[in-house]
């Protein structure tokens, strides 16, 4: 009986949609005054790409120009005994690259010039001193890999931010950053004061740790939803509970297990002010890199199907599920990159996602690349920011340079921008 | 009587009976180096201090007073975190929304921050001693040579701080996502900046632990340790009835006007085209529940300190047990975080090693989660979500 009463409405629903149906598509009147026609949606739609367009173009302008200028003006933060700051100018920079480029790179094309690679050497520590080429150089591999990070920071908080449509839904609610920091936790209290004592150590601790608690996030929902499948709402809340428990670990031991000293040492190593002279770390972060940046640029087209609703994408045949886990396996993977190369910048990949999303359309495509070139750009200032806030004996750490520094830029482009959530 | 309402009226006694319970049991259980505890001498000591705690009403239980009055600011205060963290998960419409989540909390620490390390030496310093330390009746005789400005100052100098930074900082965020949404008080634009100015605030905290950590003399390590109570313990101490009065007040009048707006709270939880379209003031609505949830958390975090992710769990776990309807949930998610915090407080004093009774703020992180998950275990199977879509 229930069934028939079931049948019976359904076909009055039916015969009702097809009455609106049949309303709109013979009423061309009134149709008319509320559309525009085909040409002017064209028109619009062309205005808008190239709108876009010339929007990319500024960015990559923007960021081109600011990785440039943070590799011809190295500086030197301060030295050891805080004595001060050393700024190497432009001239000694450039020389120092000279250098590079006639020791490694000339010597291909004339075997003879690989002879005097020692007597270059010497020329130019007589004439700039001694340290400062080293000093250069290796600030060419780090600006390479905060670059990288910026790209993964951003990336992966789009990633989050579309696979939950939350703006709460940070990378770091899976428990990846609060893991980080047990890390360096047990780090320091197993005697160490600094990454390079033992970089390996802390490479694998921060790592394993991360991704531990990412795996017990994913563990821990599954088995609570009961059924073969994630749902992302439950991902969401029990990686926000685990990582209050593991962040309530962290600050408890911050607080009844260290000195001061120590403290001082773990914030050091938190905030990874030494880790990228470090080479294994700068090893990891490429190889890293390339593992999960890959992937996400390939599958960037699909990418804008995590964007739908469960039942919707059902609905349309679209597997949203295994692609969404995907997406925030290498969403962590990527802010774990970041955050065990460059510290506690979890503020990037919360604003910038969200400042990308008032500047350009919200197709992921445009959103991909919009984010990685703001991401970088930012991280690149932050890192250029760093050189000069120097207090007595320590340096602001780039976390806290991107926190403040970012209120700002966020009020101007959401100001000023035109698009929206 | 519905499902709800009894389940909603055996949640209130059960916490009922845990802050008599928090109030009456015997303290520092778990060092036998005190006292040996032996389940009579346990019954002893609840049955005396249940004398005493009647002893309070009657006028003669002064030496049951400080623990009485610490338990109920912590009931208290626990309710108004609680019942922030429900209103603002139904006028956000967005499971995650916490009272963290407007900068209320980053606001009180600033504020306490800029006292410790600007405002501390201003005002009237108590003379230094030969013997370094004081007992409380020279701490007492020197406030009683103060003026009333001076006193105020003295005894409540870091709690206005703190207030003032929460109101400041709720004023800035809704100011500018105001400002920048042209009159209308976007969701998304509210809470990813009161995320940011909060997640800005928490990295210069610690950035000052670490400066004045580095500046290691007599007076930056003082600073060092009031800075790392900044970060995570609970500002519990010596209330007196003055001050149980200006905690409980406050925020039992701003629980009464949240209480008073639950239907509306209801409607505006199906999102905000459709509450506007069942005749509510959509803005004017969120803007009320801002402000009164800023003043009852304000007054909660400067007398009891900052309790961390106390309102996310206790709001989930109110809506776990009486379901998502306005009515029941509001009132539910007090009870909730009044006994939550009520628990933790006393597992913070029955001596467990490691513990201490200012260390609520990290005993929480650790014994919230662990409470939310077996309540979702014993629901398993139903998801965790518990009624949101």
């Amino acid at each position: 009986m229930n069934g028939s009463e079931d049948k019976r409405r359904s076909s009055r629903i039916i015969a009702r949609a097809k009455e609106l149906h049949e309303d709109e598509a013979f009423a061309p009147a009134r149709r008319g005054t509320l559309s525009v026609s085909a040409a002017e949606v064209k028109a619009d739609v062309k205005r808008d790409a190239k709108h876009t367009r010339r929007l990319i173009v500024i960015f990559v302008v923007i960021s081109v120009a600011v990785a440039l200028f943070s590799l011809l003006l190295p500086y030197v933060g301060f030295d050891t005994m805080g004595v001060g700051l050393t700024i190497y100018p432009p001239s000694t920079v450039i020389d120092a690259y000279g250098l590079w480029f006639n020791m490694n790179v000339m010597p291909l094309f004339d075997a003879t010039l690989s002879n005097r690679t020692g007597q270059m050497m010497a020329a130019f520590v007589e004439t700039y001193g001694d340290g400062v080429y080293n000093y250069v150089i290796n600030r060419v591999v780090v600006t390479f890999i905060v670059i990288l990070c910026g790209v993964s920071l951003a990336l992966s908080g789009l990633l989050f931010q579309t696979a939950f449509r939350n703006p709460l839904a940070a990378p770091s609610s899976l428990g990846v950053s609060d893991g980080m920091t047990l890390g360096c936790l047990i780090f320091t209290m197993m005697g160490f004061s600094t990454i390079a004592q033992n970089p390996t150590l802390y490479v694998l601790l921060t790592y394993g740790i991360g991704a531990g608690s990412v795996a017990v996030v994913l563990l821990v929902s599954r088995f609570f939803a009961g059924g073969a499948r994630y749902n992302v709402l439950d991902m969401l809340l029990i990686g926000t509970v685990v990582s209050t428990f593991v962040g309530g670990v962290d600050s408890f031991v911050q607080n009844f297990q260290l000195s001061d000293s120590a403290w001082f040492a773990f914030f050091d190593i938190q905030q990874a002010t030494d880790a990228l002279l470090t080479p294994i770390v700068r090893n990891v972060a490429m190889i890293g890199f390339v593992v999960t940046f890959v992937p996400a640029l390939i599958l960037r087209f699909r990418l804008n199907l995590i964007a739908f609703p469960d039942e919707e994408g059902r609905m349309l045949g679209i597997r949203a599920g295994v692609l969404r886990v995907f997406a925030l396996i290498i969403g962590a993977a990527m802010q774990l990159i970041a955050i065990v190369s460059i510290g506690q910048v979890a503020m990037l990949s919360l604003a910038v996602p969200f400042v990308v999303r008032y500047a350009l359309p919200a197709d992921f495509r445009s959103q991909f690349l919009g984010n990685a070139l703001i991401g970088c750009t930012v991280l690149l200032i932050a890192v250029a920011i760093q050189h000069f806030a120097v207090f007595g004996i320590i340096t602001m750490p780039v976390g806290t340079i991107v926190s403040i520094f970012i209120i700002p830029f966020f009020v101007w482009m959401v100001a000023f921008g035109k698009g929206g959530w | 009587m519905r499902p709800e309402a009894r389940r909603l009226l055996i949640l209130g006694i059960i916490v009922f009976v845990l802050v008599l319970a928090a109030m009456i049991a015997p303290t520092y259980i778990f060092q036998h180096s005190l006292v040996e505890w032996t389940p009579a001498a346990l019954v002893g000591v609840a049955l005396s201090n249940l004398n005493d705690l009647l002893g309070v009403f009657t006028g003669n239980g002064e030496a049951f007073e400080a623990r009485f009055m610490v338990i109920l600011v912590c009931a208290v205060s626990g309710g108004a975190l609680g019942l922030c963290g429900s209103a603002y998960q139904g006028a956000f419409n967005n499971p995650l929304a916490a009272p963290k989540t407007l900068g209320v909390m980053a606001g009180g620490a600033i504020g306490a921050l800029i006292f410790v390390v600007f405002l501390q030496d201003v005002g009237p310093q108590m003379p230094m001693l030969s013997t370094g330390s004081y007992t409380q009746a020279q701490v007492n005789a020197w406030l009683g040579t103060l003026n009333p400005l001076e006193w105020i100052w003295a005894n409540y100098g870091q709690c206005l701080c703190s207030m003032l930074g929460c109101f400041l900082a709720v004023g800035i965020v809704i100011g500018i996502t105001s400002v920048l949404g042209r009159g209308k008080l976007s969701n998304v634009v509210v809470i990813i900046f009161g995320q940011v100015f909060a997640t800005a605030v928490t990295a210069i905290i610690s950035f000052a632990r670490y400066f004045y950590t580095a500046e290691v003399d007599a007076a930056g390590i003082d600073m060092v340790d009031q800075l790392r109570e900044i970060e995570n313990y609970t500002m519990v101490r010596d209330y007196s009835y003055i001050d149980l009065l200006i905690v409980i007040l406050p925020i039992v009048i701003c629980m009464v006007i949240v209480l008073c707006m639950r239907r509306r709270m209801t409607l505006l939880s199906f999102g905000d085209d459709e509450a506007a379209a069942m005749g509510i003031n959509v803005n004017r609505t969120r803007y009320a529940m801002i402000i009164v949830c800023t003043i009852m958390v304000a007054f909660a975090i400067s007398f009891c300190g900052h309790v961390a992710y106390l309102g996310f769990i206790s709001a989930h776990l109110a809506r776990r047990i009486v379901g998502p309807d306005f009515r029941y949930l509001l009132p539910a998610s007090i009870c909730t975080g009044a006994g939550l915090l009520t628990l933790i407080q006393y597992i913070c004093q029955s001596g467990l090693p490691y513990t201490s009774p200012y260390s609520a703020g990290v005993v929480c992180s650790i014994v919230g989660p662990i409470i939310f998950l077996i309540v979702v275990l014993a629901q398993r199977g139903k998801g965790t979500s518990g009624e949101w879509q």
